[in-house]
């Protein structure tokens, strides 16, 4: 277990470095000189010069590549253009609006996806089955800008039930945390039912069956203890999508989090803290995947040898 | 069920929504009543068409009492649809029933046939009518989105033929009207014609879609042979490689791309292909380890072709299933993903008729006019439907467990 | 009486390292030493049982991976120095037949193009490759209308006479034949074994037949090696080996071959004890003296190696 973890740690690593060379090289990608675009065409020279030496782009390349990897490796991500602030500051005090919001998402998506998943594949092909199924084909296919303003029509506009517009209370995370959650309900149902289904066929569990278990303990006692493993491992990939969901989710909801920030910084063309939102996001995944991954293999030895 | 047959059913029943609200506009008599008749009827019509789609599959008259209690399902998700309907357009006027009739015909239909055969299917094989195997269901879920698909690619190729109006035209007094006989799905905004923004923004949702999945499976399927093929040193830095990109979830280096590059079409393209190939090649690397020991390709090998023919000949062609169906479901995702770019304002640029940009345009105006969002997401939902139908069936169509019957 | 190939001390281990440091952490040794020559236009059998290396030697021979070290001459000539031209002119001469027909043959292409297409690669013109295809097909016993066929459409011993034409239409002069009817039924077994028989007489080449099945590599092969662990143990030409086998191993084999009746039988047989090792621990000196009825004390100390006796009769035993 410990050299896998090793194992995975180097290779964390060597991810890191790679995420952080690209987000690096971003700002080299720009069409024309990033220092006109960020500033605009009218600015003055003066000022322009100011920024090129702030952000280091007078130097050679490769003596800025250096600076900003030891600059992230110090916790210093730049600094932002107009406020002038540290790009970690400002990321940080966006973090718990993120979180939050993904904490719904994901409450959400485990409250609907276990109860739809597990009584799907208790009577498959059956009536709730079959509805289950087809609800979550269509979660899985709707897209979350699509979903977002038809809960808020329905849900704040035509109802008037639920608040729809900005963070505050328990009331306002309602409706951004189901368009966020809703895929990823859908996505982990059928893996529930699947997985489930899959562990249902195998001998032990009728080998429980005969020594005359009740079905809700066969289902609830053996069969989800052993298919939960795959299920973890779908509930750590999505939040991978739900970083990513959460961009547009929050623009729908104008929820003051990680992604409204990117945007903002990709609007006001503030180069250095998109790179920074970038860098912080992506590192959250990588960790989280990481996690998954050593959850995953400690449950499941097989995994470790390969 | 063939294409022809499920085409045959859908223009039917797309003609006969037409025809009827044609004879209550001629007839012109009183909105109310003529709703009600509608509904009624255009149900007793679905009815009729799943009844036929059933037999399909039956051939025998007992089953046809399962068969009833889903009719009255139908019926009940018909009735809501219609409500929904009235409540999104207040029937001032027939034009409006008319609307909401080939509104009903155009989206409607093909999901609550489909719906329903899988329900009565599904009901049979609980009632031990028939066994799993005997349903052609993922044929016709294949054929059930290749049909949409193909319905939407004939539009986007005569878009200018099909739309009724210039997508580019500005006309702000009739900004955010809603629907009427000439313009049939509302006006934006800018008083641009909704419908045929939809009908040319088919293009770019298509073109992104297929532009991206080209590109990246025939560089992912030749990365994937190589690295799978020859192993050792390229395979390690191809899959550390694939190790980085896939650190970014989901869209956040596309969104990192477009932002830097601008918002551009092509840019779109760029950057979600710099992704697309990442997924194709660690798929048909792990094929290829799968293929790669057994003894036909032993066999290429020691016949004295060529290590690049032994790849497309012999590997390729055996491992093709799962990259089509992941093909599939790839394009789904891509126009997903171009919507949600285009609805960040990071893709098409504004002004191009673009659905997800549509969109994000409409939910500004969200409270007077929900007209203006509901048609573009429901058109991309329906794009990306199909596609994932096409992807669904094919899977269990082409997964080896089946595929001896 | 030419050797057509020539395999001297040949070697092969596989080892497996750590995924960062590439420090070994386990080692196999398949083939540890093997000397084998194949004559012209001669069968040459090598039995052994699953895991002793002999299917390793087929895939070295066909240069699918290469020798740790050693060996493997054709014609005199080194096939390690061969390469882009004469790689393919090695496999013009030297082909092989699999075990499993039903992994054999490529299932998306029809038989008409996995046959022609050794024709075509090298050099034939399409309608050379339809022809030759076609007379092949007739040669090996299947009808003409099979070539618009795919694999799946034929059974198994079909398939195997679809991999014999495929492996023969480009006249090699040495087949490999890596156990090529232990997939198949009994009475298809032996005509599959007809059919190659028929086929050597016609064509003239040599084959290396590879199998487990003592008593069929000695009805038709002209001389035979067993293998043990990665070596060989005897070779002689095929009726003397079954009579006058003198390693203890061979013995032991002999005498593991069931016996129809009973009151011949006797309680004598010394059969096998334990399990074969496998190659992460070959044991120290002859292979065999965990379980040999014959050990002494040298055989744990010093490895034999094979010595002549009679003409071509040969043991690596240190009792004789």
């Amino acid at each position: 277990m410990l050299a896998y973890i090793t194992k995975r740690l180097i290779l964390l690593i060597f991810v890191l470095y790679g995420v952080g060379t690209i987000v690096f090289f971003l700002i080299h990608m720009i069409p024309g000189d990033p220092v006109d675009i960020m500033l605009g065409d009218s600015a003055v020279a003066a000022d322009k010069d100011e920024l090129r030496k702030n952000l280091g782009l007078d130097k050679p390349v490769l003596t800025q590549y250096v600076s900003y990897l030891s600059g992230v490796v110090r916790g210093d991500l730049g600094t932002s253009i107009h406020s002038r602030e540290k790009v970690l500051d400002e990321i940080l005090e966006r973090v718990p609006a993120s979180f939050e919001l993904m904490c719904g998402a994901m409450f959400i998506a485990i409250l609907i996806a276990f109860p739809l998943g597990i009584l799907s594949a208790l009577k498959p092909y059956g009536f709730t089955d079959t509805v289950s199924m087809t609800v979550s084909f269509i979660g899985i296919s709707m897209p979350n800008f699509w979903l977002g303003p038809i809960l808020i029509i329905i849900f704040a506009i035509e109802l008037d039930w639920l608040p729809a517009n900005e963070r505050g209370g328990f009331f306002n995370l309602i409706l951004p945390a189901i368009t966020l959650g809703t895929a990823m309900a859908a996505m982990l149902s059928r893996m529930i039912r699947s997985s489930l289904l899959e562990v249902l066929g195998e001998d032990f569990i009728k080998n429980a069956r005969a020594r005359g278990l009740s079905e809700k303990k066969v289902v609830l006692k053996h069969a989800m203890r052993n298919s939960m493993i795959p299920v973890i491992t779908i509930i750590g990939l999505q939040v991978g999508v739900l970083l990513s969901g959460a961009i547009i989710t929050e623009a729908i909801f104008d929820w003051p989090g990680l992604g409204s920030l990117l945007l903002d910084g990709i609007n006001e063309r503030n180069y250095p803290l998109v790179q920074g939102c970038i860098l912080f996001i992506a590192s959250i995944y990588v960790f989280v995947n990481l996690i998954t991954d050593i959850m995953y293999a400690y449950a499941d030895p097989r995994v470790r040898l390969q | 069920m063939t294409l022809k047959n499920v085409f045959e059913k859908f223009t039917l029943s797309y003609l006969f929504g037409i025809v009827l609200a044609l004879i209550i506009y001629i007839v012109d008599i009183n909105l109310k009543i003529s709703s009600v008749v509608l509904i009624l009827s255009a149900t007793l019509y679905s009815c009729t068409t799943y009844g036929k789609f059933h037999r399909y599959f039956l051939n025998k008259d007992e089953k046809t009492i399962v068969l009833f209690g889903f009719s009255i399902i139908n019926l009940t998700i018909q009735i809501l649809m219609m409500l929904i309907f009235i409540k999104v357009y207040p029937i001032e006027d027939p034009s409006k029933v008319i609307l909401i009739n080939i509104g009903v015909s155009v989206f409607v239909h093909p999901v609550i046939i489909f719906l329903s055969i899988i329900l009565a299917e599904k009901q049979l094989i609980r009632k031990g009518f028939i066994k799993n195997e005997d349903i052609p269901n993922n044929k016709l879920k294949k054929d059930m989105g290749l049909f949409i698909v193909i319905l939407f690619v004939v539009i986007a190729l005569l878009a200018p033929l099909i739309a009724t109006h210039d997508p580019k035209v500005i006309n702000l007094p009739e900004s955010l009207n809603t629907p009427t006989l000439d313009h049939i799905m509302g006006q934006d905004q800018n008083g641009s014609d909704i419908f045929s923004r939809i009908v040319h923004g088919a293009r770019i949702s298509l073109f992104t879609g297929l532009t991206v999945v080209f590109i990246s499976s025939v560089v992912g399927i030749f990365l994937g042979l190589v690295s799978g093929f020859y192993g050792g040193l390229i395979d390690t830095v191809l899959m550390r490689i694939v190790d980085v990109l896939l650190a970014f979830p989901g869209l956040l280096l596309a969104i990192a791309i477009v932002a830097v590059m601008g918002p551009h079409i092509l840019n779109v393209v760029i950057a979600l292909s710099v992704l697309g190939w990442v997924s194709f090649a660690r798929l048909v690397r792990g094929q290829v380890l799968a293929v790669k020991e057994r003894e036909f390709v032993y066999a290429a090998r020691t016949s004295g072709q060529s290590d690049l023919r032994v790849m497309f000949m012999h590997i390729l062609p055996n491992i093709m299933s799962p990259v089509i169906v992941q093909a599939t479901f790839s394009i789904a995702g891509v126009i997903i993903a171009e919507s949600s770019l285009s609805f960040l304002g990071l893709g098409a640029p504004p002004g191009t008729p673009s659905w997800g940009l549509m969109l994000s345009e409409g939910t500004k105006e969200l409270l007077d006019a929900p007209h203006v969002s509901i048609f573009p997401g429901a058109a991309i939902m329906l794009l990306v439907i199909a596609f994932n139908f096409i992807g669904d069936g094919l899977r269990d169509l082409l997964d080896p467990k089946t595929e001896k019957k | 009486m030419t050797d057509i190939l020539k395999i001297k001390d040949l070697t092969k281990h596989y080892v497996q390292k750590s995924a960062f440091f590439k420090k070994e952490t386990g080692r196999a040794n398949v083939l540890n030493g093997v000397d084998l020559t194949i004559i012209e236009n001669e069968i040459s059998g090598l039995i052994g049982e699953s895991g002793c290396g002999k299917s390793t030697i087929a895939k070295l021979i066909m240069m699918l991976e290469e020798s740790s070290s050693g060996t493997i001459s054709f014609r005199g000539e080194d096939i390690n120095s061969v390469s882009g031209r004469g790689k393919k002119n090695y496999y013009k001469n030297v082909q092989m037949i699999f075990q499993d027909p039903y992994s054999s043959l490529n299932p998306r292409m029809k038989v008409k193009n996995i046959i022609g297409e050794m024709i075509r690669i090298n050099g034939g013109s399409k309608r050379d490759a339809l022809l030759k295809t076609k007379e092949m097909l007739c040669e090996t016993g299947l009808e003409e209308s099979a070539m618009d066929k795919y694999p799946h459409e034929f059974s198994g011993g079909q398939r195997q006479r679809i991999a014999i034409a495929r492996a023969l239409v480009v006249r090699p002069k040495l087949l490999i034949a890596d156990e090529p009817v232990s997939a198949l039924d009994l009475a298809l077994q032996y005509k599959i074994i007809d059919l190659l028989l028929t086929l050597k007489a016609k064509y003239k080449f040599s084959i290396l037949y590879i199998s487990h099945d003592l008593n069929s590599v000695a009805k038709f092969c002209d001389n035979v090696s067993v293998m043990y662990l990665g070596k060989i143990m005897e070779k002689a030409s095929a009726d003397k080996l079954l009579k006058e086998g003198k390693h203890p191993y061979l013995k032991a084999l002999i005498e593991s071959i069931p016996i129809k009746d009973p009151l011949h039988r006797t309680d004598k047989r010394s059969v096998i004890k334990g399990e074969i090792p496998g190659p992460h621990n070959i044991p120290v000196g002859c292979p065999f003296h965990p379980r040999c009825p014959e050990r002494m004390a040298v055989c744990d100390q010093e490895i034999p190696v094979l010595k002549g006796i009679e003409g071509d009769h040969a043991v690596s035993c240190h009792l004789f």
